[in-house]
């Protein structure tokens, strides 16, 4: 009897060690996992930054500003060139745009045309 | 584990000690249990979350939040560097060291570097704060032994000059030296830790109320207006008074905060808030709500402006003398001394002090950024100095201070507090103080908008915004007495003028007369029109509305008449 007991009671230390390794070395693994990812995120977040920082500093109003009176032949925006929806329902034709624009017909261009 | 009995020797045995096994065998197994216990407690139950401790070491302190416009574009962020530093105790060969140290990174001073770590008492010296990545992996390379890294976080500025003001900037150590970023160490640090997200390690940005694309528009339209009219100085606002948010504040000249050393001339400060001027004319805006608010006056009242007001041994006089009676729109159209000063004296004097106390001019006003002036009032209060006062003698104010006043005049009577930090309409609404009636903001209204269709300011009539404005030309103070020839000119307006959202105010500092001018060198040539095409700027960006008359559309089709005839 004692000795079944004993016998049980080894096994179960053997066992329990066993399963105290194999789990305490998953940890391990898991935690190195994580701290991985961890530094994985604080470097995305840091690169975000510096993309953020990036986009902003490529957005500047005066840079675009710059690049626009450079390259492209556009002028400040006027009040008299706002023009309200109802103005723009008026104008538009019966007939769906689409239908038109497949018969190659420049709505929209015409539209600007007749109100200027 | 107790002894099972025998029964052999007919009844039960005792074996001697048997129930000293039993007591330690139940004391053994106390101890386990409670190991057992407290283990459960300590995996199952608690749960340790290793989180924490890994990202501390990578991040032991707060971070210092972004900084971002009123859209979320960023203007100030964190980005991580390296710093150089080295332990004298552990470099061997102080001589090569630096040699190899002065080869990879061209901007250490060999002699000063020799000295630094030639001190074997020291464990700890910087040898360059913030260097780059590419003379970081260079000085990698070289290897030397107590020559090493600590990983910094480093302010940068993406979008340089643009609201620069506002903004401020931080010192080497991320602290906050000027502007918002030292309200985010000092004052606000309440507000700043109200950031901080519940893990503790990142931060939600602080939005501040700038828009900048509002601010560019006004910045580069104050720019051109300093090459054109060859200013020495040039500063602006644009203030949402329903809110009491600052849209835009420039002030030029301005710098860049992103600069390594941040030796700034005296001349790069915030002018809007930490000086104070007499903005003249436009303070008369003032004393006419007093008189109206008073009822002393109205619409309809009549002065008379035909001779120089006397006071004592001292005359009151008009720039644009009319040397006629005056209704009170005219005198407020044609900046009339005389009449405003009589408007003040129907007040009196004790009732002059009492509103300037009451719209706060007797204050210092504080906002967030810490460079704030007190008004400059004068110290002994006569019938002659509020007869002054009244059209802005004597009487200096923080230009912020001073559309803020105005702004509230003509939005309804209700005057919220300025901040540079975006607001929202219920927070203004808590803050909003009634400083004069609504009928007499209703006719502050009509003045303001009549100055603009026929006044001084018609340069700033940009047809279909409904603009609204007073001038002020003033001389500016040299060894104490008023120069003709040094010129404060400001304008103060607003739009849309029905419903005013947003006002603007424009200071030109000692501008130059010019052939385009006709010679005139006074506010009406030269800070209007300036102010004229940053409202039509700002105005889409804004999201004003533009409404045309009947009117606008007949002056519309004349321009474009003239505009053809000349092109």
């Amino acid at each position: 009897m004692h000795k079944f007991l004993n016998a049980c009671l080894v096994l179960a230390v053997l066992v329990s060690a066993f399963v105290l390794y194999s789990l305490e070395h998953s940890t391990r693994g898991l935690e190195r996992n994580i701290a991985r990812l961890q530094r994985d995120i604080l470097e995305e977040r840091e690169s975000i930054k510096v993309l953020g920082a990036e986009w902003s500093s490529l957005s500047r109003p005066d840079r675009l500003q710059k690049l626009a009176q450079e390259n492209l032949k556009l002028k400040t925006i006027t009040a008299s060139q706002f023009v309200s929806e109802s103005e723009l329902a008026e104008k538009v034709p019966a007939e769906p745009v689409i239908m038109l624009e497949k018969k190659g017909k420049d709505v929209i261009g015409d539209i600007l045309k007749e109100m200027q | 584990m107790t002894q099972a009995p025998d029964d052999r020797f007919g009844g039960p045995v005792k074996l001697a000690g048997q129930n000293r096994i039993r007591l330690v065998a139940i004391g053994f197994s106390i101890a386990f249990l409670a190991i057992a216990l407290q283990l459960a407690n300590l995996t199952i139950l608690k749960g340790v979350s290793v989180e924490d401790d890994t990202l501390a070491e990578h991040q032991p302190r707060l971070p210092r939040p972004d900084i971002v416009d009123r859209n979320g574009v960023v203007i100030a962020t964190d980005i991580a560097v390296a710093s150089l530093y080295a332990d004298p105790r552990k470099i061997i060969d102080v001589e090569e060291a630096v040699e190899s140290l002065t080869a990879t990174v061209p901007d250490l001073d060999a002699k000063a570097l020799r000295a630094k770590l030639m001190q074997p008492g020291r464990a700890f010296v910087w040898l360059k704060r913030q260097v780059s990545p590419e003379e970081r992996d260079a000085v990698y390379n070289l290897g030397i032994p107590g020559v090493g890294f600590v990983n910094e976080r480093r302010r940068v500025y993406p979008m340089g000059r643009i609201a620069a003001h506002t903004v401020g900037y931080v010192d080497l150590d991320s602290k906050g030296i000027a502007g918002i970023e030292k309200y985010l160490d000092d004052r606000g640090a309440i507000y700043t830790a109200s950031l901080g997200e519940d893990s503790g390690h990142t931060a939600s940005p602080a939005q501040i109320a700038t828009d900048t694309r509002v601010q560019h528009a006004l910045a580069d339209e104050l720019a051109s207006a300093v090459a054109k009219f060859k200013a020495i100085a040039a500063g602006g606002i644009v203030l949402d008074i329903t809110t009491g948010e600052i849209i835009a504040l420039v002030s030029l000249p301005d710098f860049n905060p992103n600069q390594e050393d941040k030796k700034f001339r005296k001349e790069q400060a915030n002018m809007m808030t930490s000086g104070v001027f007499e903005l003249g004319s436009v303070i008369k805006a003032i004393t006419f709500a007093m008189a109206f608010d008073y009822g002393v006056t109205n619409l309809n009242g009549k002065y008379d402006a035909r001779f120089p007001l006397v006071i004592g041994n001292a005359s009151i006089s008009d720039y644009h003398a009319q040397r006629r009676v005056l209704t009170v729109p005219e005198i407020f159209t044609n900046s009339s001394n005389i009449g405003t000063a009589k408007m003040a004296l129907d007040v009196g004097i004790e009732g002059h002090q009492e509103f300037l106390r009451r719209v706060g001019l007797f204050d210092r006003l504080t906002t967030e950024v810490p460079e704030s002036a007190k008004p400059l009032l004068p110290k002994r209060w006569s019938k002659l100095v509020t007869a002054t006062a009244a059209f802005g003698h004597g009487f200096a104010v923080q230009p912020l201070q001073g559309i803020s006043v105005i702004g509230g005049l003509l939005n309804n009577g209700v005057m919220t507090a300025p901040t540079f930090l975006k607001r929202d309409v219920a927070e203004a609404d808590v803050l909003a103080k009634r400083i004069v009636k609504p009928e007499t903001s209703e006719k502050m209204r009509y003045l303001f908008r009549l100055n603009v269709t026929e006044g001084t300011a018609s340069k700033a009539d940009v047809i279909g915004y409904r603009v609204g404005g007073k001038t002020g030309t003033a001389e500016k103070v040299v060894g104490g007495r008023y120069n003709p020839d040094k010129l404060l000119n400001s304008f103060i307006g607003a739009f849309p003028m029905d419903n005013p959202r947003y006002a603007i105010i424009v200071m030109l500092d000692e501008p130059k007369a010019t052939p385009e001018t006709y010679g005139f060198a006074t506010a009406g040539w030269n800070a209007v029109p300036t102010a004229g095409k940053i409202i039509e700027r700002i105005a889409p960006l804004l999201g004003v509305r533009p409404i045309f008359t009947e009117e606008d559309i007949a002056k519309l089709a004349k321009l474009a008449k003239s505009a053809k005839k000349d092109g």
